[in-house]
């Protein structure tokens, strides 16, 4: 049996129906209600609901054999984890955003309010550039447009939330989609199936190229 | 009067089970110093993990720091003069945590032989990591590796060196495709690219990983390499004894064989050591050396 985090929320919704075009999974995640703990006996495999950011947590740790969760959480918490698949679902980007026309003349420490803060530390620092990292946890489009920092760094999917406040990109990080993750240790007892399972979800990401 | 092995924990009586298995071997126990100056470690920062130390003023004045490895402190005192040492040591060492936020104390169990190290002592210390586990009485796994056979191939395909950490950071986390564009921004070719995937993520059953190893060969550096894995595990026909070529070892401080131990249930490994011949060179040291270290609280642990 197969132990394996889920991302709550849409991102999980996505997962899930990944997995079930691979034959781990059935149906739609919203018709198992508010169930924390859902198992497919027949395909060897048992999921677990948590928090996004708790995914690579659990797996860390060994409480579950295997994960989905964003590179963005990965690049920011890098856990001690082997990162098996990109899955091409939740595709988004981490970037810089300013009010519209900002132009960073690196003559005062630039605030750069965040939920990345780690993230952001190496990119500026990978720049020589001197910063001062606000950490946020939500909401984070709010900070320029109240005067607590002059950008922000955070995902980006659309757009939309930048536009309808006046924000605009200022520069990219790194592009961000969902990854299957696994345990170290787990992994040396387990690799048969976590390999086949890692094969069938490369089928079906495949064609989302 | 009770029985005296009765008031022992079970992790106690591992300890003593593990130390009567090196004993039995001609390993003596170790005590090396509690502290080191501080400019020691400041000296040797590259054979460290990680630089952050306890620190303090010694009585006189010395900056001094408490160990946050064993290994640099018995390859500075231990002078093996031509011949061989075989020493096992039981301490605790100190290092940042996981959150790196604090410190934490690991209790740690380790082996080293020093010195002229031959064909002989390399396969007694792999069947010594081998022992250790099946003392855990658990399901476990022995895997090994080899630093020269990736570094080999890196060679072969003319990888540049400031592309190399990234390389070796996607073959540590098994990530294939994060490994394919950094070898994209080293400027590899595509069969360059295709080579170094199915070389770094290579893991398996020893013989037939090794078999597989050998195919992909490219100079005698890689050869070299799987060879001295054949000979590390001669005798060793158990299937808990993989190969596993992501196992990381830097380069500055191993030379050849790395070792990691892997018990079931636990999360981390608790085993994990290696042929560190460049560190003795660093340290101006004669001879090779090999040896490995047991975290105890995951092993004896939860």
């Amino acid at each position: 049996m197969l132990n394996i985090a889920l991302p709550k929320g849409r991102l999980g919704e996505q997962a899930h129906e990944l997995l079930v075009r691979a034959g781990y999974a059935e149906g739609s995640l919203s018709e198992t209600g508010r169930k924390l703990v859902i198992e497919y006996p027949a395909a060897g495999v048992r999921y677990f609901l948590v928090k996004p950011s708790d995914v690579a947590i659990y797996v860390e740790h060994g409480a579950a054999d295997l994960g989905i969760v964003g590179k963005d959480i990965l690049e920011e918490d890098r856990p001690d984890v082997y990162e098996l698949l990109d899955l091409k679902i939740g595709r988004c980007r981490m970037c810089v955003a300013a009010k519209r026309g900002f132009v960073d003349e690196g003559t005062s420490v630039l605030r750069v309010a965040t939920k990345f803060t780690n993230i952001a530390e190496r990119y500026y620092a990978s720049l020589g550039r001197e910063v001062d990292i606000i950490k946020l946890n939500g909401s984070v489009e709010l900070a320029p447009l109240l005067g607590l920092s002059e950008v922000i760094v955070d995902i980006v999917e659309s757009g939309k939330t930048l536009r309808d406040n006046d924000l605009a990109v200022v520069a990219e990080i790194m592009p961000v989609s969902a990854r299957l993750i696994a345990n170290k240790v787990v992994y040396q007892f387990k690799s048969a199936e976590i390999m086949r399972l890692r094969g069938s979800l490369e089928g079906v990401t495949n064609d989302k190229d | 009067m009770k029985n005296l092995l009765d008031i022992l924990s079970p992790g106690e009586i591992t300890v003593l089970r593990l130390r009567a298995l090196y004993e039995e071997r001609g390993y003596r126990r170790y005590h090396p110093s509690r502290f080191e100056e501080y400019r020691f470690y400041l000296e040797n920062q590259s054979f460290l993990k990680n630089e952050q130390l306890i620190t303090f003023n010694d009585l006189d004045g010395r900056l001094m720091a408490l160990k946050p490895d064993v290994t640099l402190s018995i390859v500075k005192n231990v002078n093996a003069g031509g011949g061989l040492k075989k020493l096992y040591y039981i301490e605790n060492v100190y290092r940042p945590n996981a959150t790196g936020r604090n410190f934490t104390e690991i209790r740690q169990m380790g082996l080293e032989c020093l010195g002229r190290v031959g064909r002989a002592e390399i396969s007694e210390v792999v069947r010594l990591a081998y022992e250790s586990l099946r003392l855990a009485e658990a399901p476990f796994r022995l895997a090994l590796s080899h630093v020269r056979y990736l570094s080999g191939l890196m060679r072969s395909l003319r990888v540049p060196p400031q592309h190399r950490p990234e390389l070796y950071e996607n073959i540590a986390a098994k990530n294939p495709h994060g490994l394919r564009e950094a070898a994209g921004r080293a400027g590899l070719s595509p069969e360059g690219t295709e080579l170094l995937e199915k070389a770094a993520m290579l893991s398996g059953p020893a013989s037939e990983t090794l078999e597989e190893a050998g195919r992909l060969c490219r100079n005698s550096e890689m050869e070299r390499a799987v060879e001295e894995l054949r000979r590390a595990i001669e005798g060793l026909d158990d299937p808990s004894v993989l190969i596993d070529f992501s196992i990381r070892g830097d380069e500055d401080y191993y030379s050849g064989l790395l070792l990691c131990g892997y018990l079931q249930g636990k999360s981390r490994v608790v085993l994990s050591g290696g042929e560190y011949d460049n560190m003795m060179k660093k340290m101006g040291q004669k001879g090779g050396a090999i040896g490995f270290a047991v975290y105890l609280d995951e092993f004896c642990g939860r």
